[in-house]
């Protein structure tokens, strides 16, 4: 008894009479409807600038010195929450959220994506973009695109105007690497590429890594798009949709057994051929659509075993029916179709300090093109032309964490892919016969890698070597690919960062230059066309930092990068020699009409993005220059490749005004698209030996072309303004409206050039705009 | 000899700065109860500052010194523990270490001077031959000490006592040091060091516990 009352006489003092400079406060996250704890919900304190991250039991612990502060929390599926609170003592209370979505805005609320910060990142060269970012961005017909968002980011642009092909610091379109849950996409676009093919309702988070490549990615050269899907809601049915002038989309997650399994479908298709049949006669001969379809699984097995199960299905169709009075046969289609279908599984077990993931999947890519002529009941010959890609992967990763400090990533991908870039099949009455135009088969690809990441107080290092054995025709050929990234931090938010990488890429795309039905053929690799390798430097200075608890980055990014055995198609040749049949039934010696080169391309970009507020949004500028080598073209001095833009400024902005009203807007200034153009003509005036009559002059012209992209087309700016308004919801239901205007002041953009020799009896570059000032209005939902 | 050089250079000790924990306070947080109790802690970490080597030790066990003032101005004594005291960083309370969690961590190796033994050994070896007026060939081997032995054998012994001398040094200094469960006087005051878990010094602060009464 006695030590009690001493302990009771030694503490009394202090209980008595505690005044202090913090008081430490408990937080419980809950669900507001299930009173269920919330664990990684992010609260954000406003004045400090800090974030505090919720543990398994959905309790925080902070401590503040007294004072008014604001709480903003975020957590996945749930509404944004703002709470007030006073500090004058210790105390616990309690953070209710609304199962919702992150992004959606009540009252005054700002949206705070908790998303990390790149310059906490040690890889140059880095991109990130949430769903919220992506849905803020006004669009062509209010269809939003992930790859045009990206475009508006640092190093990165569009092929031309409305077109979804993404070009990464010079590099051409298929250099990309569009990963899908870990798997690749082949054909990226929908709708004549002017949409990308993956319906952006189903993102939940891009990373897009230009250089600075972690040594578990490979195989192709410009950058990694690495687009992670959402995770289905285990605790309840989700769900959302939108229905835009194009197309309609919409997802559900449905939890089949709670915490455990649950499951997510996702559908998109364009209704415009309906509604223009419907609205148009002359369309009714017309019939075009693109559909794409998703389902994944989710099941946790254990607290260490998960297993995931992801299907993505993408179709795009046209075609066109002539019937007797035009064609003077019975009836013909001119159809092309294109599609891509990924299926992949993959087993993740973690415990403790160590992970592995083990994962096997498909990528399929189908391209086809036909004609056929025939009556309702008798086809009197059917010409189609037909390329395929297959690719199977088996992938295994580990990670081991030696100490919180020294990490290893290492692992290994078997591939085969299973090529026939071009065959020609022709069914006849009486006869049918199938040729393949290139002679590719199928080769193997192996890489192993290992990367040790060394994260220090001030210094951080990531060390990694890749090595990739492509297989082909009895021949091997082995890459070693070392990456390094090294990040000094100059402060607490600034750091400078330095890489080297080396990457490869066995599979070239031979694609047709200028618009129309994308032909694009993946081909292979033989004696002559070895695989894609390229290095880049890049080296930079990054910064964030909070102003009145707002937090801005800024970052200046140089790189210097060369490629080698790029290949494109010999001047006078395009993907017509494949897609047509040969009578000699020989196949097309693919080298006899590609030329190999190597190119190189350098710049500085800059980036400052506001993160947090009422208003977010970015300013980037790159300056840069991107040039090609082939020794078949210009006696193999440099000149500009076709996606060579030395200035791209893109300005892009989301203000909340409050009571559910929200401003979003976009300016895109780029340098125009370089252009060969004749500069000298020899016109020859020929007869027609039969009449004697004159022939129409240059039908028989010698053109002198300038520099090889020597020219440009015109300076390409449009600015896109949207609108949203967030209508009255329900408990668990939100929607709203969206007006965007797409070119606001009706810029006439360059789509594409071409020469007419024929105008006015010279010759007329002609610039084609298809893109004038587009309004459309969408209507949006989630639940 | 290589060997030896990168044995001896590895092996090496590096000194231990003692910090006087009172001169310590450069930047710092005040805290002061209405009993007169005024607890002051430094925003420096300033044992790893001084101490290269154990920066690192430290860091990589997420450990961190953090020089306290204590000045009980109250009629009653008090023990510094996790029942008295408080400790936030980064906005978040953290563990406060007891010794025994820190010991080990405080001491640079010396067994890899160890590794010089073989050296010495294969440097002492002897081989001599020698002819007896009858012609025989007699050889002779065995260890003896010379001069890279014996140079070697005196660096790896100079290098070990080192070690060890600066490992009690260090131990002593902090262990001398840590207020943790000190009990503080009426009317004294005391400064030293708390060690507690954390990677990096952001905002510390410290304060007098509430303790419920019952």
């Amino acid at each position: 008894m006695k030590w009690v009352i001493s302990l009771f006489l030694l503490t009394m003092p202090l209980v008595l009479f505690s005044q202090n400079n913090f008081y430490i406060l408990r937080a419980e996250v809950s669900d507001e409807q299930t009173d269920m704890p919330l664990p990684e919900a992010a609260v954000a304190v406003k004045e400090i600038g800090k974030h505090f991250i919720s543990d398994q039991s959905g309790l925080i612990r902070m401590a503040l010195v007294p004072g008014d502060y604001t709480l903003i929390t975020t957590h996945d599926d749930y509404v944004l929450g703002i709470k007030k609170i006073v500090v004058t003592s210790d105390s616990t209370f309690t953070i209710k959220l609304k199962p919702f979505d992150k992004s959606v805005v009540i009252e005054e609320v700002t949206v705070v994506e908790n998303m990390p910060l790149k310059s906490n990142r040690i890889e140059t060269g880095l991109e990130l973009l949430s769903s919220v970012s992506i849905s803020s961005i006004p669009a062509i017909a209010g269809e939003k695109d992930i790859v045009k968002s990206l475009a508006l980011k640092p190093g990165m642009q569009i092929a031309s105007e409305g077109v979804s092909r993404l070009i990464v610091r010079g590099g051409n379109p298929d250099q990309n690497l569009f990963l899908l849950n870990g798997l690749p996409i082949f054909q990226t676009n929908h709708f004549f590429s002017f949409l990308s093919v993956v319906n952006p309702m189903l993102i939940d988070q891009v990373e897009v890594y230009k250089s600075g490549f972690p040594a578990h990615y490979g195989g192709r050269v410009s950058s990694v798009i690495d687009m992670e899907v959402k995770t289905p809601g285990m605790d309840r049915v989700h769900g959302e949709g939108d229905i835009g002038l194009l197309s309609a989309k919409a997802m559900v997650s449905v939890p089949l057994i709670k915490n455990k399994l649950a499951v997510m479908a996702s559908a998109r298709r364009t209704y415009l051929d309906l509604l223009g049949r419907a609205i148009i006669d002359q369309l009714e001969d017309l019939n075009f659509s693109y559909t794409d379809f998703s389902f994944s699984a989710n099941w946790n097995l254990s607290d260490k075993n998960k297993i995931t199960f992801f299907n993505y299905y993408s179709r795009d169709d046209f075609t066109l029916n002539y019937d007797e009075e035009y064609t003077g046969v019975p009836l013909s289609d001119n159809g092309k179709s294109w599609d891509n279908l990924l299926s992949g599984i993959q087993w993740r077990y973690a415990h403790g300090r160590f992970s592995n993931e083990l994962k096997a999947g498909y990528s399929g890519n189908n391209t086809n093109r036909g004609v056929a002529y025939g009556t309702d009941t008798l086809a009197m010959y059917e010409k189609l032309f037909y390329s395929r890609l297959q690719n199977f992967i088996l992938t295994d990763r580990i990670n081991f964490d030696f100490s919180n400090r020294i990490k290893l990533d290492a692992g290994l991908q078997i591939e085969e892919v299973q090529l026939a870039p071009a065959s020609v099949n022709y069914t006849g009455i009486d006869s049918s016969w199938t040729q393949q135009r290139i002679s590719e088969g199928r080769f193997e690809s192996g890489a192993v890698w290992a990367s040790v990441n060394y994260e220090g107080i001030k210094f951080r290092a990531q060390a990694g070597l890749r090595g990739s054995l492509y297989l082909y025709n009895g021949l091997a050929r082995f890459i070693a690919e070392p990456r390094v990234n090294l990040q000094y931090f100059l402060s607490k938010n600034s750091s400078i960062k330095t890489s080297y990488s080396r990457i490869s890429q066995p599979l070239h795309l031979l694609s047709n230059t200028g618009l129309g039905l994308p032909v694009d053929l993946w081909i292979g690799l033989s004696e002559k066309r070895k695989p894609m390798v390229s290095n880049q430097w890049a080296a930079g200075y990054y910064m964030n930092f909070p102003v009145k608890g707002r937090r801005f980055e800024i970052s200046f990014e140089g790189f210097y990068k060369t490629t080698e055995n790029l290949l494109c198609y010999r001047d006078g040749f395009s993907s017509h020699i494949f897609t047509t049949a040969n009578y000699s039934g020989e196949p097309n010696y693919l080298d006899e009409v590609t030329a190999d080169g190597h190119g190189k391309s350098y710049g500085i970009e800059f980036l400052f993005e506001k993160l947090e507020g009422d208003f977010t949004g970015w300013v980037s500028y790159t300056l840069s220059k991107s040039l090609h080598s082939f020794k078949d073209f210009e006696n193999g001095k440099w000149f500009n490749s076709p996606y060579d833009r030395p200035h791209n400024l893109s300005v892009v902005g989301s203000y909340i005004l409050g009571k559910g009203w929200d401003v979003n807007f976009s300016f895109s200034l780029l340098s125009g698209q370089p252009f060969t153009v004749p500069v000298a003509v020899y016109p020859t005036y020929s007869f027609n030996i039969l009449t004697s009559e004159p022939l129409p002059p240059f039908s028989n012209t010698i053109y002198i072309n300038s520099e090889r992209n020597g020219f440009r087309l015109k300076t390409f700016h449009k600015l896109d303004i949207g609108v949203r308004k967030q209508l009255k919801g329900k408990r668990n239901y939100s929607h709203w409206l969206e007006l965007s205007v797409y070119n606001v002041y009706n810029r006439a953009n360059s789509t594409y050039g071409y020469i007419d020799p024929y105008r006015e009896g010279r010759l007329n570059v002609v610039s084609v705009s298809i893109f004038p000032i587009i309004p459309s209005v969408s209507y949006g939902f989630r639940f | 000899m290589v060997v030896s050089a990168m044995l001896i250079f590895v092996g090496c000790a590096m000194p231990y700065r003692t910090i006087n924990p009172v001169s310590a306070f450069t930047g710092q947080t005040v805290n002061e109860n209405k009993t007169g109790v005024v607890i002051t802690c430094s925003d420096i970490d300033i044992v790893s500052a001084q101490n290269k080597w154990l920066a690192k030790k430290l860091w990589r066990n997420e450990m961190i010194f953090v020089p306290v003032k204590v000045q009980n101005n109250s009629d009653s004594s008090f023990t510094l523990s996790v029942r008295t005291l408080e400790f936030i960083n980064d906005y978040t309370p953290v563990e406060m270490l007891e010794s025994s969690r820190y010991q080990k961590v405080l001491g640079q190796k010396y067994w890899g001077n160890l590794l010089l033994l073989p050296v010495v050994m294969a440097t002492s070896y002897y081989t001599e031959t020698s002819e007896s007026p009858e012609g025989i060939q007699l050889s002779r081997n065995g260890f003896r000490l010379n001069f890279w032995s014996g140079a070697i054998a005196l660096l790896g012994i100079v290098n070990t006592t080192r070690t060890i001398l600066v490992n009690q040094k260090t131990k002593k200094h902090i262990l001398q040091n840590d207020l943790y469960l000190k009990t503080v006087q009426p009317g004294s005051k005391v400064c030293g060091f708390i060690c507690i878990k954390a990677d990096k010094l952001n905002s510390p602060m410290v304060r007098i516990r509430n303790i419920k009464q019952k």
